[in-house]
This record gives structure tokens, C-alpha cells and sequence, in this order.
């Protein structure tokens, strides 16, 4: 979760558009009409010696930064009984480095800068953003906190109460708990099945000697990515990085998630019955590859296509048409590293009968496998995701993050271009193809949120 | 395709067409200087060029919609959601294209419409590919030249807006502003809620809604209309398709700008039963943007409760644990009325009440440190660019909100000069004369079971519930 009150990040859905060469290009002779390409933003890369990657992306337009460090550590990393860790040191990493404690959001902000966080089940990340003469102070304060933390038990008390109420807060929401029913219906061995959260009972129960060994297994510099984009001129600024995390150790090696998910071989279904939510919901996943398959593009166009703006398929029938919902949306649950959920959501309107949208959901998945996508609906998808791109690319904090997810994701950022590639490259045989793949009953978990108490 | 080891690639994006950052001593900001181009009376259009990405937008207010008419007196009825209905409407159905053609042509090209209204005005924005300039301004000479309002989705939207309303009263963190702006300012223009509610909504009919827009015989929006284009774009052509497209036609200039009127004191109590959290706000009347002492009241607001390690998150988040998240600041929109934001677990109420009402009171009695005006200052402008001027559409909504306010542009371009010229005496001043003094007027959600005897001694107190059609009470 975000230190502000913001959601939690857990479907980052990376935007991306086929581009064949690095510069500007022309449509090309053999795709009349087809879009123009865009430009990758410069970037250099350095990897240091302890496995530290760090990119840089200067841009001069205004006389800030904005600075990304990426930890491939979420809750996919935790156990039974220490559930919600990876989520808890997001809190505590802004409380407990050596030299700068408790006053490492003072610090920041007097020198001009703000900074939140987010955990997800796959990576946690951290963003400053601050004027470029801030630079120095800022790498300090990073590595002092990547450096070693100092479990000060009144502060990790008080952290633990700000967890809880987190986790209260997220609880009252009936959207929030039917979302994390699903995962845990869904998934049945692997850690995607809790939520980033975790569960109270382990939020309560942590030891000192649980957050020391989480800390030095997983905030290792060989498992993080450093981005900083904005007014830096790059060599001085990898320079003043080598000089403070390049002495940071390597961590001691851990072990990566080895319980893999068990294909799921018949429908599941679960249903939440809250007396104080006011309106219906349901929600239906299917199991799908891990971001980095080749199957993922399709899944983003699939997205598009069936919820991807008002004139989308779902949109058209559920909220317009038919007046059954209030809204829906469809979409990966991604970016992940390990097999995935796609799902569609629906917030019913009062009185809605879930099981009449269930219906309809089937009816135009059905139909999109059938007779497959219009040209129409192609054309739609590539530059819906082209142009989330450009907005991307156009701020410092856009840029980290874009090409931050895409090193980790991806296998570097440098394999940008062949994804945007394999975006432009859908077909409609593909999304058929897919769709009767992954998108079948078998397949099928759907959590309902019923309004009111049990009729038994 | 492959690319060399370390540096890569390309051209790094090109620069604004004129610089943001004027070059100074404190790397000072400033507003970029927007191509006018000069059409009819009561339209007033800018052009922002950037080529940066290859992405166009528009942002296009209309004032004067829904107003009632001038000879018609303060008193008269409002019909709150009637702007914001023109504004939904606006975007479903213009020209030749039916609500379905539109949203389809414009997502086919990987563009956004999306519109709003706010007291002042309504709002349509948008954002295309750049290869799309010209049928995104085709775009925009038909949503305001020749809506077609029509009936069917005028009715479709005013649904949308009813449920929208009761999902939202389930969440009290959706609606606390609304019964906030309606307790402190009355039912008037600045204190309705624009999105309506339940009662006011169900009352409004497709011709109240389409009255609100035209004029008898005259086609087109009732008001002045600012037009700010931006992006990768070519000056000439667009200059030459907005004349096409507005040709002689005018607009009326008059509009009234709405008053601010007195703050009311006293607590408003909003009942919800089954509510865990408490949601609540305090405060009064505060100043304008264009006031001379706006660069004291940032700089005093941001220690008050303008960052994460403000006053009050600090109390009541970092050290009490009681809240995700306390703050307060002025609303510009409203005359600058100012209000303290902070909620609770429904058993800490108490606790919360008393810990934010004591860090205001702190505030005002003793002020802040030299140590704390420097962090301020350094902290607004280090955050001022990429909030407010990093994009072209930022920088374009910036200078809407200026024209919409009256605040006058050298009011950005001075900001920084301004924020360094503040000492700690001038804080001081403001703090006690523009800081709202005991008594303070509240809105607090919740159980009022339990709430009761919480906010009785806070003032005066009128209870309603959330149940109820409405916002409390005009």
C-alpha cells in the first residue's frame, strides 16, 4: 500500500506500442496507414558490482527528478504465518535507516522533495521526487535506508498499528474483500492466494527476528532497480551512485518461491455476504501466463477490446445498453512474475441480479471467440495503448516507471521496442486463439458480493 | 532490434517550444507564453505548442451555464446538477454523430473526451495522437457549436448521476466534502453540491437541461468560452481550422461571478449507522488566491497540514497511529474557505477530535519556527513543476484556472519571489488574521449514537441523516 491515501498498485498494466526502429519512421510502405512510430526516451545503463542496475534517463524541460527503486520482493515472497511482511517494510523503510531514523521524511521534505511507496505481490516500490539539487541528499538518504535498518521495537509497535489500520480500512470496503476472495479462491498453493496486506492474525504475530531476516534476504542490491529520470546529467550521477550503493554488500542468496499454482481443473465459485454493502458485485478470473509470455500482448488487446473505454463490449451491453451496472472493467492483474489472473469486475446497479451479468459476460466472451474482433476494434486496442504510452513518456516520474517495469518485467528495458512489437502484431486469430485457451468454465473462479445477510 | 550497451538511442525528447524554467537564482518557474489567437468576441483561444510527444489536447470552460438569470436575485432556486448534466450530456452526441458515434470515432483513434462542471464553469477535455489535430478540433467546434442534447441520453445521465450519488453516500470519504461545502456556505451557487442530489436530480427535466445551454435563436453556449489547445501541433493549421470553425459567431461575454458568501458556524452531524470510520472537517472563512498575503498561507499551510510531515499528520498519524492521513488547505475554488481533513476508527473519535482541534489550536496560538517556514518554502517550490507546469495540458489548465479566478498570471511567475520574501513576522500575521478563528464551523460522519456527545460541546449542533435526500441541510 501507498503511504498516502492512495490504493494499492496492484494492476499495473503496462501500456505499450510496437515500434520496429529506435527514431522517428514514417509508416511503413508495406502498412499503408498504419500509425507512425514514437520515440524511446535516452537512457544509460550501468550495472554495479553488487548487481545494482541503475538506468538514467536526464531530461532538462524542468529542474527536477524523478527517482524509482524497484525491489523484486512482495508478498509473493512471504510464508504461511508471515504473511503481510513485504508490505509492512514498505512502512518501516521510511522510519529506521542508521543516520537519518525518524527524520527521513523531515529531511526529504526540506530539501524540497516528497516521496511515497507501493507493494504489490510481486515488487515493492519507492519514489522520491525532488528538485535535481537535491541529487546528492537524496542518494544518501537511499542508501543509508538500503544500507541497514535499525528495528527499533516502539517504532515497529507504532508501524504495526498504522498496518492494522490499513488493513481496517481496506476491510470495509466489499470491494476490497471480494477482490482478495477471489485470489483466494482462485489460487489454491500458490502465495498469490493472500492478499499484499496479509492476514491479521500474522500481521499481529511478527517477531524482531522475522523483520531482520525478511531484511537481509530480500533488501539485497542485486534484487533492485534503480531509476532516476529528469534534470541529471548522467555520468555525474552514476558516479555519486557508485560512490554510496556501490559499497552496499550483496545480500546472503534466498530462496525464490518454488510452490508453483496447480492447473485449476474445474469452475470455482464463492460468495461474500456483507449486510452493510449497498450494491451487488461480481468478479470472475481466469488463470493466464505470467507478464513475460508471449500470450500477454494478446491479453492486453483482449483488455481493450472488452472494457477498454465506453465504447468497449462490456461497457456497450452492462452500463449503457442493458443499464446493469454501474460500471465494469476488465483486465491482467499483472505485471507479475509468476502465472497470472485475468478478470472482469462489475459493480451492479441496485437490485442487479449478478448471475444476469455472469450471463452476459459469457454471451460476449463467447462471441468474441467465435467471430473474433472487428478491424475496427484492432485498430482501437493499438492506439489506446500507444497513446497511454505517450503519456508515459511524458513526464520524469512516467519514464521511471515505464522503463523501471519494463527492466523488471521484461528481461530488461531494452526488449521495449520487440513488445511494442508484438502489441502491434495482434491479430484477430490471436485473441481467438487465447480466448478458447484461457478463457474457458474449467478455468472460471466468480466471487459475488450478495447484499444483505445469508438467507440460511 | 539491438542496441549498444550502455548509452541509447535517439533523440532524447525535444524541449518545450519556450522554456518553463526562467533562468535565476532560485530556479524560478515560469508560465510558458501561450500563442494567441484572436477570434470572435467572448471566445478567447491559446495555443501551447510542444512537440515533446506526439499527443494533442484541448481544455475548453464555458461560463454562464445554468445560472439563473440575472434579474432573478441571490434568492432564487438553484437546480444543482443541471451544469453538470449539460456537461455529461455534451460528450454524448454533437453534429452529425449520435452519443454511440461519438464515443466510438474518438476511441477508434486512441483518444479521450471527458468533461465536468465545477461552480464556476463547465468543462470539456480532451487528448488525441497528434496525427488527429484536425478531427479533434472538428471534435470540439461540434460539442460546442452543435450539441444535440438528446433526449434519451439526457435521461441516460441523469440516471447515472442518481446512482452515482447513493454508491457514493456508502463511502463517507465520496461525500463528506459535499455536505462540508453546503453546511460552511449555503445552498448558493459556491455550497450546492455541482453534481446534484438525489431530490434535485430526479426534478430536473431534458428541457431545464437544454435550456441551461442555448439561448432563444441563438445556437451555441450561453457564456464566454476559454479554449486552450496544446501539445505537438502545427500553429497555423490549427489557427486557420478554429477560424473555420467559429467563424463570426459570438458569444455572450456577460457572466456573473458568483459571491462568496459568509461562512455558517456550528456543527453538522451526519448520521450513518453502520459506519466504523468517523470522517469529519472543521474550519471557516479564509483568503483568495489573489490575495496579497497567498504566498504566507501556503507556506503557513504546508506546516499546518500541506505534506506528509505536517503538523497534523504527524500528530495524528505518525505519532497517535489514529489515521491513513490528516491535512487541511484552502479551497480557491470557493473563495479560499479553509478546512482541517482528518477521520478515524469510530472508538478513537473522540481522541481524533480532540488531537486535531489541539494542533490548530497550536498553530494559531504559537505559530511556526524559522526551521519550519525554510522546509515550507523549499518544500512548495520543489514540488511546484512537475505538479503544475511538467506537461503542456498542466500548464494549459494552469492558465484557465487563472482567467476563471481573475487571478493574473505574474501571480505564477512571482510565486517563487513571493515565497522568498515571506519572514517568519509576516506568517505570524497571517496566521492570526487569516486562519479561522473559535468559533469553527464542522461536518462530522458517522454514528451519531456515538457521536453525540462527542461534538456537543464543538457547537451548535444540526443532525441529519446520510439516508436523507440531500447534503444537509441549504
Amino acid at each position: 500500500m501507498s503511504r498516502a491515501p492512495l490504493r494499492t498498485l496492484v494492476a499495473v498494466s503496462l501500456v505499450l506500442v510496437a515500434v520496429a526502429s529506435p527514431v522517428w519512421a514514417a509508416p511503413s510502405p508495406s502498412e499503408p496507414g498504419a500509425p507512425p512510430e514514437i520515440a524511446l526516451p535516452e537512457v544509460v545503463e550501468r550495472t554495479l558490482d553488487n548487481g545494482l542496475c541503475v538506468l538514467i534517463v536526464p531530461d532538462h524541460d524542468i529542474p527536477n527528478v524523478s527517482l524509482h527503486v524497484f525491489w523484486r520482493v512482495g508478498s509473493r515472497n512471504e510464508t504461511t504465518g508471515t504473511t503481510g511482511l513485504a508490505h509492512f517494510f514498505e512502512h518501516m523503510m521510511f522510519t529506521g535507516g542508521a543516520r537519518y531514523g525518524a527524520q527521513f521524511d523531515p529531511t526529504m521534505e526540506a530539501a524540497g522533495g516528497s516521496n511515497n511507496a507501493y507493494t504489490s505481490r510481486d515488487v515493492t516500490v519507492y519514489q522520491d521526487w525532488f528538485p535535481s539539487s537535491a541529487l546528492p541528499l537524496i542518494l544518501d538518504m537511499e542508501t543509508d535506508r538500503m544500507s541497514g535498518m535499525v528495528f527499533d521495537p516502539d517504532v515497529v509497535a507504532s508501524e504495526r498499528g498504522v498496518v492494522t489500520g490499513e488493513w481496517r480500512l481496506y476491510r470495509e470496503d466489499p470491494g476490497e474483500r471480494l477482490l482478495e476472495l477471489l485470489w483466494a479462491t482462485a489460487y489454491v498453493a500458490h502465495p498469490y492466494r493472500w492478499d499484499v496486506l496479509g492476514w491479521k492474525d500474522d500481521i499481529d504475530h511478527w517477531t524482531q527476528g522475522d523483520l531482520e531476516d525478511f531484511f537481509r534476504r530480500h533488501y539485497a542490491p542485486e534484487h533492485a532497480v534503480l531509476v532516476l529520470a529528469g534534470d541529471v546529467e548522467p555520468e555525474a550521477a552514476l558516479a555519486l551512485v557508485e560512490k554510496r550503493m556501490g559499497r552496499i554488500p550483496r545480500g546472503p542468496g534466498r530462496r525464490e518461491p518454488h510452490t508453483r499454482e496447480p492447473p485449476q481443473e474445474g469452475e470455482r465459485r464463492v460468495v461474500l455476504h456483507d449486510p452493510n454493502a449497498a450494491l451487488p458485485q461480481v468478479m470472475l478470473a481466469w488463470h493466464v501466463p505470467e507478464t513475460g509470455h508471449a500470450d500477454t500482448p494478446v491479453l492486453e488487446v483482449v483488455e481493450q477490446i472488452l472494457a477498454g473505454g465506453e465504447s468497449s463490449r462490456l461497457h456497450m451491453r452492462l452500463v449503457e445498453g442493458d443499464a446493469l451496472c454501474l460500471e465494469v472493467s476488465a483486465g491482467l492483474q499483472g505485471p507479475q512474475f509468476d502465472p497470472s489472473l485475468f478478470t472482469v469486475q462489475a459493480a451492479l446497479r441496485e437490485g442487479g441480479d449478478t448471475a444476469t451479468v455472469e450471463r452476459v459476460v459469457g454471451e460476449e466472451l463467447a462471441r468474441l471467440v467465435s467471430d473474433g474482433p472487428t478491424a475496427d476494434e484492432l485498430t482501437k486496442a493499438r492506439n489506446v495503448l500507444r497513446a497511454g504510452m505517450l503519456r508515459r513518456l511524458r513526464t520524469n516520474d512516467g519514464r521511471a516507471e515505464l522503463l523501471g517495469e519494463t527492466e523488471v518485467f521484461h528481461g530488461g528495458w531494452r526488449r521495449l521496442p520487440a513488445r511494442l512489437a508484438a502489441l502491434r502484431a495482434v491479430t484477430a486469430a490471436d485473441v481467438q486463439r487465447v480466448l478458447a485457451a484461457y478463457v474457458t468454465a474449467k478455468n472460471r473462479t466468480v466471487a459475488t458480493l450478495v447484499v444483505g445477510e445469508s438467507e440460511e | 532490434m539491438r542496441f549498444g550497451a550502455l548509452v541509447l538511442v535517439t533523440l532524447g525528447l525535444a524541449a518545450c517550444a519556450s522554456p518553463r524554467i526562467a533562468p535565476g537564482p532560485s530556479a524560478s518557474v515560469r508560465l510558458p507564453e501561450p500563442v494567441v489567437v484572436r477570434l470572435a468576441s467572448g471566445i478567447h483561444a491559446l495555443l501551447l505548442p510542444d512537440p515533446a510527444v506526439p499527443l494533442v489536447g484541448f481544455e475548453l470552460r464555458v461560463r454562464g451555464v445554468a445560472q439563473p438569470p440575472l434579474a432573478a436575485g441571490p434568492d432564487s432556486l438553484e437546480q444543482p446538477g443541471v451544469a453538470s448534466l449539460v456537461a455529461e450530456t455534451l460528450r454524448r452526441g454533437a453534429g452529425e454523430r449520435d452519443a454511440a458515434a461519438f464515443r466510438e470515432d474518438v476511441e477508434r483513434r486512441g483518444g479521450r473526451v471527458w468533461s465536468s462542471a465545477t461552480p464556476r464553469s463547465v468543462r470539456v477535455l480532451g487528448e488525441f495522437l497528434a496525427e488527429d489535430a484536425e478531427f479533434m478540433l472538428d471534435i470540439v467546434g461540434d460539442v460546442l457549436l452543435r450539441p444535440r442534447f438528446d433526449h434519451g441520453e439526457i435521461e441516460r445521465a441523469r440516471r447515472l448521476a442518481i446512482d452515482g450519488v447513493l454508491a457514493d453516500k456508502d463511502d463517507p470519504e465520496s461525500v463528506i466534502g459535499r455536505y462540508w461545502t453546503q453546511w460552511a456556505l449555503g445552498g448558493g451557487p459556491l455550497g450546492a453540491p455541482v453534481r446534484g442530489d438525489e431530490e434535485s436530480l430526479a426534478a430536473i427535466t431534458p428541457a431545464d437541461v437544454r435550456a441551461a445551454w442555448g439561448r432563444p435563436g441563438q445556437p451555441g453556449p450561453p457564456g464566454p468560452i476559454d479554449l486552450v489547445v496544446t501539445g505537438d501541433l502545427d500553429v497555423g493549421r490549427v489557427t486557420e481550422q478554429l477560424h473555420r470553425i467559429f467563424g463570426a459567431w459570438r458569444a455572450d461575454a456577460l457572466t456573473e461571478d458568483p459571491s462568496v458568501p459568509g461562512v455558517r458556524s456550528g456543527v453538522l452531524l451526519a448520521d450513518k449507522p453502520d459506519a466504523v470510520q468517523t470522517y469529519f472537517r472543521f474550519g471557516g472563512a479564509g483568503i483568495p488566491w489573489d490575495h496579497p498575503d497567498h504566498a504566507a498561507r501556503e507556506l503557513a499551510n504546508t506546516v499546518l497540514g500541506g505534506r506528509f510531515t505536517s503538523r497534523l499528520n504527524t500528530a495524528l498519524r505518525i505519532e497517535a497511529g489514529l489515521t491513513y492521513g490528516a491535512g487541511s488547505g484552502f479551497d480557491d475554488e470557493r473563495g479560499g474557505l479553509f478546512a482541517v481533513r482528518t477521520y478515524t476508527a469510530v472508538e478513537t473519535s473522540a481522541e481524533a477530535i480532540d488531537l486535531a482541534l489541539a494542533t490548530y489550536r497550536r498553530f494559531r496560538d504559537e505559530g511556526l519556527s524559522q526551521a519550519e517556514l525554510d522546509s515550507a518554502r523549499a518544500y512548495l517550490q520543489g514540488q511546484y513543476a512537475p505538479d503544475h507546469l511538467e506537461t503542456a495540458p498542466q500548464a494549459g489548465s494552469l492558465l484557465l484556472d487563472l482567467r476563471e479566478l481573475s487571478v493574473p498570471t505574474s501571480a505564477v511567475d512571482t510565486y517563487f519571489e513571493r515565497l522568498d520574501a515571506v519572514t517568519l513576522v509576516d506568517v505570524h500575521r497571517v496566521i492570526r488574521a487569516h486562519f479561522p478563528r473559535e468559533p469553527l464551523t464542522w461536518v462530522v460522519i458517522g454514528p451519531a449514537e456515538t457521536l453525540r456527545p462527542i461534538v456537543a460541546p464543538l457547537g451548535e449542533v444540526t443532525e441529519v441523516s446520510l439516508g436523507a435526500p440531500g447534503f444537509g441541510p441549504r
